[in-house]
């Protein structure tokens, strides 16, 4: 019996089964990346609470697609390494080609400028003058005039150049998602 | 093949391999470098969404038995507390697993060397520098990339 449990522990599936599984995970981890990015949501900072539950539920409902049948252990992890390493692919092609890099993950926009506020920018990246406010004061600057700079960052941050001198951040600013 | 083995041992066979699972995928991510850590981004939150659901079956062979469900979760808490335990009283493995801290500006001049090593572009140490409100690197006294993958930032005190 303990023969039947070691075997139950580290089943594996058989090499047609496990190329299948390579693949299937491949092709869900690329369809549904490149469908997140198509419906725009690159930045996690644009991220509010329905799209968390997006792709959660998403993950959730291409489970069996990744491992189809399969319910060994070697299985799971076969695929859970096809998309570790087809994620670790995507990043280093993002670092080292700066234009594909721009297309997935983005770049900074522009909400301030000069002091003038951007206001086509602000709209078009869902950031209400209230947050952009906000994010000037954990600056400590509360005029917008005294603003050389602020960008809505890919991480989904604001950040201030304040004109004249380098400034400093009064207070760490946890990323959180924005609010619906 | 499951019937073949009483509830109590399949159950406890489930609890191995939901240890085994979690391992894997903590070694796998912190052999994987930093960058899945810090600075995450909506890719690196749906791989590990995706890998979570990709290993379910791998912990449970699918079966909805409550005390497999019991076993797993059991499974889960002992194998994190015994990582825990053992990096609380090794510090030197956490070096060995993840490295040290990496500078990667120091005294306004930039690290070539770290920032390659580390494959962290410029695009994001300045990012990093503009939430601290410098635009130029000479500004910056210390930029380090912390083990979480964060990259902290001292600015030049003048």
């Amino acid at each position: 019996m303990i023969e039947a449990a070691l075997r139950e522990t580290f089943s594996y599936p058989s090499s047609a089964i496990a190329l299948s599984i390579i693949g299937r995970s491949a092709a869900v981890y690329l369809c549904v990346v490149t469908g997140l990015r198509i419906l725009g949501k690159h930045q996690l900072g644009q991220m509010n609470v329905y799209d968390l539950v997006l792709i959660i539920v998403i993950a959730n409902a291409v489970q069996n697609a990744m491992v189809g049948n399969d319910t060994t252990l070697f299985g799971g992890l076969l695929s859970a390494l096809t998309l570790l390493l087809m994620n670790k692919a995507v990043i280093l092609i993002v670092h080292h080609n700066r234009m594909l890099g721009r297309y997935m993950i983005g770049e900074a926009v522009p909400l301030i400028e000069n002091g003038r506020i951007m206001d086509t920018n602000l709209k078009s990246e869902g950031v209400t003058e209230e947050e952009l406010l906000a994010a000037l004061r954990e600056y400590g600057v509360d005029r917008t005039d005294e603003v050389l700079a602020a960008r809505l960052e890919v991480d989904g941050s604001i950040s201030v150049i304040q004109k004249g001198k380098p400034g400093s951040r009064r207070r760490r600013r946890f990323k959180a998602l924005r609010s619906p | 093949m499951s019937e073949a083995l009483p509830a109590g041992i399949f159950a406890l066979v489930m609890a191995l391999r939901t240890g085994i699972v979690l391992l894997f995928l903590f070694f796998a991510l912190c052999m994987l470098g930093r960058r899945e850590l810090g600075e995450m981004n909506v890719f690196d939150l749906t791989t590990i969404m995706l890998c979570a659901n990709a290993v379910q079956n791998a912990m449970t062979e699918g079966s909805g038995n409550l005390s497999v469900a019991a076993a797993s979760c059991a499974a889960l808490v002992v194998t994190g507390s015994v990582l825990e335990r053992v990096f609380a009283g090794f510090p030197g493995l956490v070096e060995g697993l993840m490295g040290k801290p990496s500078v990667l500006v120091s005294s306004g001049r930039v690290i070539q060397k770290s920032m390659k090593r580390e494959d962290v572009t410029m695009d994001e140490l300045q990012m990093v520098m503009r939430e601290h409100g410098i635009t130029k690197v000479k500004d910056v006294q210390l930029a380090v990339l912390e083990l979480d993958g964060s990259i902290s930032v001292v600015p030049r005190k003048d």
